[in-house]
């Protein structure tokens, strides 16, 4: 299928996304400049940077196969998620990063460790799960990698997996965060710029906006509405748990949060909440759009999804192969499907390599390593995280969609609560910290595998795991001694977001 | 309108713009006292 231009199109993005990192590589002189890029994170590559972490590739291909698969029912997800950019800037980015500025705190389980009086217990199971969560995420980003290269280039799994792994593993290694925030700012435009012109394309094609949505509703009236009132998906009550998990899970998940730390002036939280919401929001309504004309275009015979489980991810890049008849055009979009999956792939294994070396080797196993000792360590995590999970992408699990929301659920179910009473409950202690984690993460396992193979749930499962570490959190903590005032007052703890 | 029933049109307009509003309100709030 691919021809030289697609080759050298393909070519020169992954060359672009190296010289960034070779750019980045000479601003690097500490630990400080690798995981937070020296704190030096301006308004746009902010904003695009939390874009980017939060746009996966999965996430690109999922939105327009979900659209495909329900219709309007699921327009929420379109408001939830960007609304996730606004929650974390707001509830946990305002107040973390007033408190780094005194604390100089690199991850955020330097301020789980802080405010719980917790150096070892709590900073180890917010970075264990941490790292087991990105590790599953990760699995699935690169299976997204693997889909584009191998319908592109129709090459072998595992060379479209070598490749992809190559390129971000290269720049993400040499030039750290650096390279991650200006990676992700070329990234973020290409995505939004791709998508602005590829999915009204492929709505035209299919008849445009208002036949395909009166062609939509002729199929299945429910396909327009804008809940569904019977089954288990999509009906308001499991709205709002849906809602719970994408705007509170995805704001808390470690590599989405640690963003907060690298921003160089906190007056850019005034407007990042807004522009991130609206950007990521028209973004995400085309690419949901693609999946409704996805709909007209199988109907009427103009392509066949493939027999796959989850064939209905594939409707984009049908829609497109059909929309745009040349080769040429098609590398373009493959090009923004690998922005998305990049910009997210290699935050998530900076944010690996944080943790690991941060708070395990650094905090834990050795704790007088020299910078540069832990800088290398970093190093050599983002490696192996990256072999580690090309070698599971290789045979991607049966279950990976089920494994990716069981990730966002447990990203929810352990950060969210500990996260939220430390910042803003005073009487929250050390054991309630701890206690409301663990539970949080049993119960999302629970839950989820309850949810998954025994029986459907009014509620998303994540939803019951927060209502279990929300009450853990709030039992645990009366029962147990206060926290130090001291303490209390170094971290900011209090009923406001703006810090006095 | 659109090929969509006006349930759908109102509730996901008026989801974005509430939304929207919101953090717009949240943008001046801040700016203030920042």
């Amino acid at each position: 299928m691919a021809d030289l231009a697609t080759i050298a199109i393909i070519s020169f993005y992954c060359l672009a996304m190296i010289g960034i990192g070779g750019w980045a590589s000479r601003k690097i002189k500490n630990t400080e400049d690798y995981l937070v890029a020296g704190r030096s994170l301006g308004f746009w590559v902010f904003v695009l940077l939390m874009i980017g972490t939060v746009c996966s590739g999965m996430s690109l291909l999922g939105v327009s196969g979900l659209g495909y698969k329900f219709g309007w029912p699921t327009f929420w997800e379109q408001i939830f998620v960007p609304l996730s950019i606004a929650f974390c800037v707001i509830f946990f980015g305002v107040k973390l990063h007033s408190i780094t500025r005194t604390t100089g705190y690199i991850t955020v389980q330097d301020y789980l460790a802080h405010r719980y009086e917790s150096p070892t217990a709590l900073r180890t199971l917010s970075a264990l799960s941490g790292i087991i969560v990105s590790l599953i995420y990760l699995v699935g980003q690169y299976t997204a990698i693997a889909i584009v290269l191998m319908w592109l280039f129709e090459i072998p799994l595992w060379l479209a997996l070598i490749i992809a792994t190559l390129v971000v593993t290269i720049y993400t290694t040499i030039g750290g965060l650096y390279a991650v925030a200006w990676a992700a700012l070329i990234q973020s435009l290409i995505l939004i710029g791709g998508v602005v012109i590829m999915a009204p394309l492929i709505i035209f094609y299919a008849g445009g906006f208002t036949h395909v949505n009166e062609y939509m509703a002729s199929v299945n009236p429910d396909l327009v509405r804008p809940w569904l009132t019977e089954g288990m998906l999509f009906t308001p009550s499991y709205l709002v748990s849906f809602g719970v998990l994408l705007i509170a899970g995805l704001a808390c998940a470690p590599h989405v949060i640690n963003n907060i730390l690298a921003v160089k002036d906190a007056k850019l939280f005034a407007w990042a909440p807004l522009l991130g919401f609206l950007i990521y929001c028209a973004v995400m309504f085309l690419l949901k759009f693609a999946g409704f004309a996805g709909i007209v275009l199988v109907h009427e015979g103009a392509f066949t999804l493939p027999d796959v489980p989850n064939a209905q991810d594939f409707v984009i890049l049908y829609g497109i192969q059909n929309a745009i008849p040349h080769v040429a055009l098609w590398s373009i979009f493959a090009v923004i499907v690998l922005a998305a999956v990049m910009s997210t792939t290699d935050r998530l294994m900076l944010t690996i390599g944080a943790m690991f070396s941060w708070d395990i080797y650094k905090k834990l196993i050795i704790p007088d390593a020299p910078d540069r000792q832990i800088l290398f360590v970093s190093k050599i995590v983002v490696v192996l995280s990256a072999l580690v999970t090309m070698i599971i992408a290789l045979n991607p699990p049966e279950m990976l969609a089920f494994l990716i929301w069981m990730g966002i659920g447990i990203m929810l179910s352990t950060f969210a609560i500990p996260l939220l009473a430390g910042l803003y409950w005073r009487r929250a202690t050390r054991m309630g910290a701890i206690v409301s984690m663990a539970s949080g993460l049993i119960a999302a396992g629970v839950f989820g595998v309850y949810y998954q193979y025994i029986a459907m749930l009014p509620l998303h499962f994540s939803f019951y795991a927060v209502v279990v570490s929300f009450i853990a959190m709030v039992v645990v903590s009366l029962l147990t001694e206060k926290t130090d005032e001291k303490i209390l007052d170094e971290t900011k703890t209090g009923w406001f977001i703006r810090c006095p | 309108m659109l090929g969509l029933p006006a349930e759908t049109i109102l509730t996901v307009l008026g989801a974005v713009i509430f939304f929207a509003i919101i953090l717009f309100l949240w943008g001046l709030y801040f700016r203030g006292v920042a």
